[in-house]
């Protein structure tokens, strides 16, 4: 009877009890159906092989298949693949642990739903000392993420079926030939499982990308083409560029033609002072737009309060001429009812929601968020907002436990834990500052909320995104700076918060970009303890 | 094209002359710092950039204060938990210590008989 899961480590070179380490990490999982393929790839250290034929002799389920000739990691995967017969490809480095209930862990996700097809767990990395640091608690499948960022990485798991049906590890890929074959399996996935568990220990050694991706520069060049290869399978017409820190990459989405933008601005027409200079807001939202924005095909919508002072509509008019549509408001405030009265009112293919205390800073902002939007199962998305001073105000919400911004008034120039705050990604929600969406998926969803006048309008907008099954994505590409609460009351009425949880109670508690390892009701990402 | 008539043109042609009286008695009040507000424009965005770059160091001040309360969240947590893992060690050890001292107790007594 061949056994559940097949773990496949390509050998080549390893310190020799660093290699017994590995094999002892299978031999002691609390799950015992597995076989251990290893297969050695010419390795040029003798006492290599004598760890492989002790280890054969040891265990029955441990399989060596040596090589004729030293082939690289992706022909020796492949031999892997070849020779495995159980029903799951387990991927295991020949220099790292498995924890010792992985194999467990990972068998009763797969009992639970019959559907799975590719799984993967959160994990740490194993210090030269032998601590283990930098447990890289995960969010649940996050397809943007991925086309940013080989999060999923170890622990991988994947149906020996599908392994098969995309042709396994491909030539030409080799460092990032595992960030391939997961892009390939998991285009054809039917379902894919996040196991919030550290079942995966990376070693830190001198020559590996555990302790630094730059330490392998082929294997960056050789991610970007597997992102390449994977938007040009799937039709996403766009061009994969590397980004700082290593490791990370960008999708580009080409717009071969632009559609309108109908940019949605509630207003009083209020002005404040920013950098110690009076300004109108909407006046200069609008302004910054056209003036330092490239995207050209805008149509402005702008909701204003019937007791908006006519200088400032007559300045508006000078700035936006005629992509300006004047859509008075004369009942007591309420930011939904003005969103859903502008979207009545707005005639593009794609609605920009925007608060009126906002400015431009990356000129392609629009271009960015419109290729993201344009993605059928996109919802909704949302910018990278600054405050004044230059702190985050916005890299989307996080809901564990109360709705939050993530790394709210951090460092707008910190990378984030994992790089989070340079890529763009799943989150749960958006802020309706700087909100991106199609019409029709806004009108899906029956718009705003207007019992929610003031406050959470966005926090249950973006739920009910999710629950319609859409996704909400992120992007640090798109910059503005959001004066936030210098126009408007930021109280949070003890009303709005009881809705907020009577509606939503089971989706706050949840969020499935965050992790039960972390700290509730935090944005930080700090990770749980004592448990 | 357009023509104008006479009367418009007269009617202009007083409007005209009533701003340029307009423009000299202004200029008379301004006197010799006519051009100021020219200048008075760039200080002031001048001074806006300024603004900009000190905010922007307040910002860089503000987001290290907010790196730091993330820390010391962590360091809490990790107190927490090697203090649970002391006194449970401690716990475990006064059990030990207990059973040797009773044990060192019954193996006197039995000597003494």
């Amino acid at each position: 009877m061949s056994p559940r899961f097949s773990i496949v480590t390509p050998v080549f070179d390893p310190p020799p009890d660093v290699l017994r380490q590995t094999i002892d990490s299978v031999r002691e999982q609390t799950f015992g159906d597995w076989e251990l393929l290893l297969i050695d790839d010419r390795s040029t250290d003798p006492r290599v092989r004598g760890v492989l034929e002790e280890s054969r002799a040891s265990d029955p389920r441990i399989r060596v298949v040596l090589r004729a000739d030293n082939g690289g990691i992706v022909s020796a995967s492949n031999d892997g693949l070849s020779a495995a017969t159980g029903e799951w490809i387990v991927l295991l480095d020949h220099d790292d642990l498995l924890a010792r209930r992985a194999l467990a862990s990972v068998a009763r996700a797969i009992d639970g739903d019959p559907t799975i097809d590719y799984l993967y767990s959160d994990e740490d990395q194993l210090s030269p000392q032998g601590d283990h640091i930098n447990a890289f608690y995960k969010p649940d499948w996050s397809p943007e993420r991925l086309r940013s960022q080989n999060y999923c990485c170890h622990l991988s798991v994947m149906r020996t079926e599908l392994v098969d049906a995309v042709g396994g590890f491909h030539d030409g890929f080799d460092g990032s030939q595992d960030y391939d074959l997961i892009l390939r399996v998991t285009e054809r996935a039917r379902r894919i499982h996040h196991i919030p568990e550290v079942l995966y220990h990376w070693r830190q050694l001198p020559t590996s990308t555990a302790s630094d991706i730059g330490v392998k520069p082929y294997a960056i060049e050789a991610g970007r083409r597997a992102i390449q290869a994977h938007c040009d399978r799937i039709g996403l017409d766009a061009t994969v560029e590397s980004k700082e820190p290593p490791g990370t990459y960008r999708v580009r989405r080409h717009l071969t033609d632009p559609p309108l933008v109908s940019v949605i601005i509630p207003t009083r027409g209020s002005s404040g002072r920013v950098w110690g200079v009076e300004r109108c807001f909407i006046v200069e939202a609008v302004r910054s737009l056209l003036e330092r924005g490239t995207y050209e095909n805008l149509e402005f919508v702008v909701v204003a309060d019937t007791s908006t002072s006519q200088p400032v509509v007559e300045a508006l008019r000078r700035v936006a001429g005629d992509r300006l549509r004047l859509v008075w408001f004369d009942r007591p405030f309420n930011f939904s009812e003005k969103i859903n009265l502008g979207r009545i009112h707005a005639s593009g293919e794609l609605l920009l929601l925007l608060n009126d205390d906002v400015e431009l800073v990356t000129p392609d902002a629009i271009e960015t968020m419109v290729g993201l939007a344009l993605d059928a199962d996109v919802g909704s998305v949302g910018a990278k907002l600054l405050f004044s001073d230059g702190t985050l105000q916005h890299a989307g919400h996080v809901y564990n436990g109360d709705p939050s911004h993530i790394f709210f008034k951090g460092s707008s120039e910190d990378h984030g834990p994992f790089s989070m705050l340079t890529l763009e990604r799943e989150c749960i929600g958006v802020t309706a500052a700087a909100l991106m969406i199609r019409p029709e998926v806004f009108d899906a969803v029956g718009g705003f909320s207007t019992v929610f006048d003031n406050n959470f309008n966005d926090v249950d907008f973006a739920l009910k995104l999710q629950e319609a099954g859409y996704r909400t994505v992120w992007t640090p590409f798109a910059v503005l700076y959001h004066f936030e609460s210098v126009s408007r009351d930021p109280s949070v009425s003890g009303d709005e918060y009881a809705l907020m949880h009577q509606r939503w109670a089971h989706r706050l508690a949840s969020d499935p970009y965050s992790n039960v390892n972390l700290e509730p009701k935090r944005h930080d990402w700090v990770e749980r303890g004592g448990r | 094209m357009s023509e104008s008539s006479p009367l418009d043109t007269d009617a202009q042609q007083r409007e005209l002359l009533a701003l340029r009286a307009e423009v000299e008695r202004l200029r008379a009040l301004v006197g010799p710092s006519e051009e100021s507000y020219g200048k008075l424009r760039l200080d002031v965005l001048g001074a806006r950039d300024v603004a900009i770059a000190a905010e922007a160091e307040l910002g860089r001040a503000r987001a290290r204060i907010s790196a730091l309360e993330t820390d010391v969240a962590r360091y809490r947590r990790d107190f927490v938990l090697i203090r649970r893992l002391v006194i449970r060690q401690m716990a475990r050890g006064t059990r030990v210590l207990g059973l040797a001292r009773r044990a060192v107790g019954v193996a006197a007594r039995t000597a003494r008989r």
